[in-house]
Parts: structure tokens; C-alpha cells; sequence
């Protein structure tokens, strides 16, 4: 199961939801696991995925049909690895109904993959229910709650009904954690690579003096140093789980399907 | 079940007979009928170069071929016969299996006939419907109006348009969505049929490396293409008792 590789769509109706620092998370979070990855942007007019990793990411319309050949046809590339898509709440739609039409679930399992979308819902009926259609639409992706703590959180009450509920009470979810403005800014600097900071924290002197495109780094406080290492650990240990979550269910469903 | 012959042509050229005529193969065999088909575009056969296994290539100006279709139909064990004729040659076509017999025996009872006029984009295409009117009686007579390719606009005045496709009484129109051109232009180099193409296999069978993108396009516009031979009942008009 080591082996499996994932297609995490990272999900969001809405604009300003997160959603590029996930995709951005979760494209760190590979690097730091020792996995070669491919990085999708569907926003062509704002691709903020790619500002952070410019020679890495492939930005799609995804109105032409060259560009969602690039995008879903990478399955098909003969060395396979694991994808990142950040999705762009303008493509929102057209994204999920061509993965729909494109039979894509079936096809990436076919190919060794294993789609997971992460959707990041605001606090709005609207979204929630959106997810449920994506969730309900989709039985055979892996899919993934998250819970951006930056946006609020509906209230107690809204959570027990409806689409609130449905979403809330099925597991995994990712919680991101507020960040402070202070520490969110120095995160947000393209120039700062998170998977370095995290192998710097762990062995200060292994990895060398920090490169000059990465002084932002070096001018963080202490206090605020700490503050984005404790967020980003607890970020990638959500991750962590959420993904080992994910492909334990995957693999019931294999063994209810094939086993009983 | 008796012997149907579905006769796919058009006076004019380039409106996509074939591509028709592949469909209809595809759908006959998604709803497990064994079909046969005659490729009239002697001597190259288009059609023959998409499903060769069951395409003949034939001269329907020929005795000896008019034989090789109308003598077997009774005898061949599959029972759906579709005729790509060669642009140009639909009313002489209709006019020689008339003289042959041939619509009298369907009056007769003794087989189904359809036809399958596909009509172009020019106002030319409606008058040819006057000229092939009368042979087949008006009775499953299909106006298919091919939006494949989608490169010109159907000029037609709706007023004329109806005017002539009141004559037709009975008449039942088919419109075939448009294809995304990249799709349809690797089905045609893969020379497979359009089912085929969307398994991703090639024409022997083993696996091919067909676009997910492409082949997602081809199965919604093929479903969409089946959903019109649904609506219009296509399966049981040629079947039924």
C-alpha cells in the first residue's frame, strides 16, 4: 500500500478558502516523504500554486481540451506519481463534470491511483451542500473534510442537520489550524520552501547555510519561527492521517467488493 | 425476426454518412443485434476500414452485388442490414431496388426498411427530400440532421424546412450532436470502431493508449448518439412483428 499513488484535488466552491496553501501543503508534505510529484493549477488567471513552485507546476485551462488532456490524461505517463490539483473555484464545476464524463474514478484506480478530494467548504448551506454532490456523486474517491479554522466554523446547531451534518460526521477531516497574520504573512512568502524549514528545524547544521532566495526565513523572530514550525507539524501530521485514513477505506471497500 | 435493411445516404457528399452508419453499427451491437453492412463507396469502402469484419464492400449499380444483398437477406443469420451508399446515388439506388421489387415485398410484408437521409447544412439537402419521398412511402423515413462537425450553420428557413418535412408524413427527425474534433480525428486515425476506441483497444483487441480525455468525449456524444436512436424507437421500428 506504500506504493499507492494519490490524485489529491484540492476542492473548494468558493474563492480565498485555503485552498492553494493546502495543495501547497500537500506538495511539501510529498517532497518531505521522499515522493516526485505533479502539480496542477486550474486558475489561469490568478495560478498562486505556481507563484510557489514556478518550474514545477503545469497551469490548465481547463476550457481547452488540450489542457485537460495535460491534466487527466497524466495518469497514463509511464512513470507514475502522485498528483496534486489545485482547483480553482472558477473551474469548479466544469473540473467535477468532466470527471464525471470521463468515467476519471474508475480509470485512475485502474492505473494504480487513488483519487482523494479535499473540499474546503466556507461556513455557507450552499457549500455544504455543494460537497455533499461532489461527495455523493463520487462514492469511489476518497474524500476529505477540511476544516480551514481561518474561515469559522458554522454553529453548533447548523452542524447537526442537513448537509452540515452529513459532511461533519463522516471522517477524515483535516483541521487547519489559525495561523497569526504575523506568521500567516511570513508562510505565505513564495520564496519560502517548507519542506527546507522543516529539514532545517529538525537538523540545523546538516543542510548548509540558507540560500539567499530563503533569507525570509532567517529574518522570522524566534517566537515566530516557532509558531510555523508547531503549525506546519501539526499540519503535516494532519495530513498524515488523513491519508492513511483515506486508504484504509479504500481498502475496505477492495475487500468488500473482491473479499466477501 | 425478419430481415430490416437501413438505407443510409444523402445526394450530397460530405455530410457524414459513414460516420452515421458506424454509429449504427456501434448501437446495433450495444442492444446485441447482429448487423451486416455494405460499404457502397466502391472500390475504397470507409466503412469497411472501421468494421471490416462485418462490412462488405459493394457496387450497388451492379447486378451481381444487388444480389450479393437483397438474395441473402432471408438466409444470413444477421438480420439488420445497413447500406452506406456512395454520395449521389441514394435516388438511383432507391430507384433501381424499386425495379428489383424491393418495396414491394416490404409492403408485402416481408422485410423492414428504413432509411436514413442525412442532410447537410445547404438548402440543397431539402430538396432531396422531395426527390426520395416517394419511394420509401413516407414510412420510417428518418430526417438526420448531422451536427458532427458543427462547421456551418443549418441555413434553412424554419418555415421552408417545415414545409418540406410535412410531406414526409411520419417523417421523424434525428439531430447527431456535435463531436470535440480532436476526439473525432483520433477515432478516425485509429481506424477502430467508435465502442473500441472509448474500451481503449485497438483493432486487434489488445490494449491501446487512447486518450482518457478523447475517449470521454467520445462515449458521452455516442451515448447521446444512442439516446436519439432510444427516443425514436429505431430498435423496435425495425424489429417489430
Amino acid at each position: 500500500m506504500a506504493e499507492k499513488k494519490h490524485v489529491f484535488i484540492v476542492a473548494s466552491p468558493r474563492p480565498r478558502t485555503g485552498k492553494t496553501m493546502l495543495a501547497r501543503l500537500i506538495a511539501e508534505y510529498l517532497t518531505l516523504a521522499g515522493e516526485t510529484r505533479k502539480l496542477f493549477d486550474t486558475d489561469v488567471i490568478d495560478h498562486k500554486l505556481a507563484s510557489y513552485f514556478p518550474t514545477q507546476v503545469t497551469i490548465v485551462d481547463l476550457e481547452r481540451v488540450p489542457d485537460q488532456m495535460k491534466l487527466f490524461d497524466s495518469l497514463a505517463s509511464p512513470v507514475p506519481m502522485s498528483q496534486v490539483i489545485d482547483l480553482s473555484h472558477r473551474s469548479f464545476a466544469k473540473f467535477f463534470n468532466l470527471m464525471r464524463d470521463f468515467d476519471y474514478v474508475a480509470e485512475a484506480k485502474q492505473a494504480g491511483f487513488h483519487p482523494v478530494i479535499l473540499f474546503i467548504p466556507d461556513t455557507s448551506a450552499d457549500a455544504y451542500e455543494q460537497g455533499v454532490a461532489i461527495l455523493q456523486r463520487f462514492r469511489d474517491a476518497g474524500f476529505v473534510l477540511v476544516r480551514n479554522l481561518a474561515l469559522g466554523e458554522p454553529s453548533r446547531e447548523k452542524l447537526q442537520e442537513g448537509s452540515f451534518d452529513i459532511l461533519h460526521s463522516r471522517k477524515p477531516h483535516v483541521v487547519m489550524p489559525r495561523l497569526d497574520p504575523f506568521t500567516l504573512s511570513a508562510v505565505e512568502d513564495p520564496r519560502l520552501s517548507l519542506s527546507d524549514f522543516m529539514r532545517r528545524a529538525a537538523a540545523p547544521d546538516a543542510l548548509g547555510p540558507i540560500p539567499p532566495v530563503q533569507m525570509s526565513i532567517a529574518y522570522l523572530s524566534l517566537e515566530a519561527r516557532k509558531a510555523t514550525l508547531h503549525w506546519l507539524r501539526t499540519m503535516f501530521d494532519e495530513l498524515r492521517r488523513a491519508i492513511r485514513d483515506v486508504d484504509l477505506q479504500a481498502d475496505i471497500v477492495a475487500h468488500d467488493r473482491f473479499g466477501a | 425476426m425478419k430481415p430490416a435493411v437501413l438505407v443510409v445516404g444523402a445526394d450530397k457528399g460530405g455530410v457524414g454518412k459513414t460516420t452515421i452508419s458506424r454509429t449504427l453499427l456501434d448501437y446495433m451491437s450495444s442492444r446485441n443485434l447482429l448487423a451486416r453492412a455494405f460499404d457502397a463507396e466502391y472500390p475504397r469502402g470507409s466503412l469497411k476500414r472501421f468494421h471490416p469484419s462485418m462490412t462488405e464492400v459493394v457496387d450497388l449499380a451492379a447486378i451481381p452485388d444487388q444480389m450479393k444483398i437483397l438474395d441473402t437477406l432471408t438466409t444470413s443469420e444477421r438480420k439488420i442490414n445497413i447500406i452506406d451508399v456512395r454520395a449521389g446515388q441514394l435516388s438511383s439506388t432507391l430507384r433501381n431496388f424499386t425495379d428489383i421489387g424491393f418495396f414491394e415485398a416490404v409492403r408485402g410484408g416481408e422485410f423492414r426498411f428504413a432509411l436514413f437521409h442525412i442532410l447537410g447544412p445547404s438548402v440543397a439537402s431539402l430538396e432531396e427530400i422531395a426527390d426520395v419521398l416517394p419511394f420509401t412511402g413516407g414510412k420510417n423515413y428518418f430526417a438526420v440532421k448531422n451536427f458532427i462537425n458543427e462547421t456551418s450553420f443549418f441555413e434553412w428557413d424554419p418555415a421552408v424546412y417545415d414545409s418540406y418535412f410535412k410531406m414526409a408524413k411520419g417523417a421523424v427527425e434525428i439531430n447527431i450532436p456535435k463531436l470535440n474534433e480532436m476526439a473525432y480525428e483520433q477515432v478516425d486515425l485509429a481506424g477502430v470502431p467508435f465502442s473500441t476506441f472509448i474500451k481503449n483497444k485497438n483493432a486487434q483487441g489488445h490494449n491501446a493508449n487512447n486518450s482518457l480525455v478523447l475517449r470521454g468525449y467520445v462515449k458521452t456524444w455516442l451515448k447521446h448518439v444512442f439516446d436519439e436512436y432510444d427516443r425514436v424507437g429505431l430498435i423496435d421500428r425495425l424489429t417489430d412483428e
